[in-house]
């Protein structure tokens, strides 16, 4: 599956959130609902799992369900694989909020509409990388194109799952080395004895 | 509750709309079984599109734009939410135009029965707009929950008029069926993995009462009540059975998303951790050589 998305490495997100106030400042969304959020994973640290921040806006999915179900068609997929929202046709029904799996349309209560992340397309059709990717010092967070691969990075946080079968457009990769391997793999085993 | 908030006028809307529908639905069964006050029936057939008609009003409350509903029309056949509302338009349409024909005419006839397969249709939609895959207790029976439903209530509203044995059995028959499906809804709720459930939730806890109080008042207090001649109380007992079955579905609503992913990772990290927590100490009082380091 090919297409714009992101990538994660969770190795080095240090979860400074400079990803989600570049996010703010691009796209003048000061006082409203973060499209991207920076959720730390296990941060007391408690020695059965692994510590990490997952940096989390839309997935720009390849089969997007909130494109599928909504019902003022305000959902359109470029070519390039993005994932955009037509804020003018959004009736603000919440449906593909119901939707999502991976809770990325925002309602906006001060517009009446949801809004989400558009991969900041302004950019990309200047040449430019999106302001969140532009902005992370530690290079954890990366522009995931059609020509950009990594055979190592996973769909899926570990243990995680996509209920919706949507493919997701990101890529994690996961914490290296052999103690955190192991927890990794311990979590990710725990996980998948539950029904996820 | 407060995330819930928005979700209100849906609980009006589905439970006004399962009711109207349900009663444009068996207009047609009214005179397969020969209602003896056909006009009182066709009259009491007149209440499904008002019903509808003002669930719909009460589900504008729940967008934030409503004065861009036309848009839904964008996406009829692709989307079920559309289709949903072309279908409940085209119920009211031909079900209230079918009211205003005269009670014995041809075209009243076709035009009651035109409603009833709308309306039919649109009870299937009703069901079909929260199949969604990230949602995990809106799967299987609940899925064919509002077409079932709003059937059994349109036939015990029918045995309410028309309180003939053949109509109760028959309404009997309905309130059956819709027994059966609910009890695998039902049952597949107690069999959810408690890991995947809200991390705050207070409600699951009480889930068992509350899809027990909507079993008794929909699907058995009902049928008491016709048997024994309380029709009244048991078009009561099927309203407010109704109500909490709308309700329980969108307050044990529970979606799949990263934060909730995250709550279940943290939730196994600690079973993780307590497990190695109670193992430490008793292997080392045992006097053995002690659990083999974790990490």
């Amino acid at each position: 599956m090919s297409g714009a998305g992101f990538f994660l490495d969770l190795h080095r997100c240090v979860g400074c959130g400079a990803c989600v106030l570049a996010c703010r400042i691009e796209n003048g969304r000061a006082d409203a609902a973060a499209w991207r959020r920076v959720l730390p994973l296990n941060l007391a640290r408690r020695p059965g799992g692994p510590t990490y921040f997952l940096s989390v806006a839309c997935h720009h999915c390849g089969d997007p369900v909130c494109l599928a179900g909504c019902p003022s068609d305000a959902y359109e997929k470029r070519a390039d694989g993005v994932v955009l929202h037509h804020e003018d046709r959004c009736i603000g029904c919440r449906y593909c909020e119901m939707a999502c799996p991976f809770g990325a349309p925002r309602y906006d209560a001060g517009k009446g509409i949801v809004t989400k992340c558009h991969l900041c397309h302004h950019r990309l059709d200047a040449g430019e990388l999106p302001a969140c990717v532009t902005a992370c010092p530690t290079e954890a967070l990366g522009f995931l194109s059609g020509e950009r691969e990594d055979g190592g990075a996973r769909q899926l946080v570990p243990g995680f799952t996509d209920p919706a079968g949507c493919e997701p457009r990101v890529r994690f990769r996961v914490p290296r080395g052999q103690r955190r391997a192991a927890l990794v793999a311990e979590l990710e085993a725990a996980m998948r004895r539950t029904s996820g | 509750m407060s995330q819930h908030a928005h979700q209100w006028p849906l609980v009006v809307f589905t439970s006004l709309a399962m009711a109207g529908a349900g009663i444009v639905a068996v207009q047609p069964l009214g005179w397969a079984v020969g209602v003896p006050d056909v006009a009182g029936w066709n009259a009491t057939g007149a209440w499904g599109p008002a019903l509808i008609a003002l669930g719909l009003l009460v589900s504008l409350a729940h967008l934030g734009r409503p004065a861009r509903l036309l848009q839904v029309r964008r996406g009829v056949r692709r989307s079920a939410l559309s289709n949903e509302v072309m279908l409940a338009g085209g119920t009211i349409a031909v079900s209230a135009a079918a009211a205003l024909v005269s009670d014995r005419s041809a075209a009243g006839e076709v035009l009651r029965f035109l409603a009833a397969v709308l309306a039919t249709a649109f009870l299937v939609s009703l069901g079909l707009v929260y199949r969604l895959r990230g949602q995990r207790t809106w799967q299987g029976a609940a899925v064919a929950g509002p077409a079932v439903s709003g059937l059994a209530l349109g036939a015990a509203v029918l045995a309410a008029r028309d309180t003939r044995w053949p109509v109760v059995i028959l309404a009997a028959f309905f309130l059956g069926a819709d027994a059966g499906v609910f009890a695998v809804r039902w049952a597949g709720l107690g069999r959810f993995d408690p890991s995947l459930r809200p991390a705050r939730s207070s409600l699951f806890p009480w889930s068992h009462v509350i899809l027990g109080l909507r079993f008794t008042l929909f699907d058995i207090l009902p049928v008491g009540l016709l048997v024994t001649g309380r029709e009244a109380a048991a078009v009561a007992a099927l309203a407010a059975g109704l109500a909490v079955d709308r309700l329980a579905f969108y307050l044990l609503a529970v979606q799949h998303t990263t934060e909730a992913e995250i709550a279940r990772a943290e939730r196994v990290i600690a079973e993780l951790d307590s497990v190695a927590a109670v193992t430490l100490p008793a292997a080392g009082a045992a006097g053995g050589p002690g659990p083999p380091r974790r990490r």
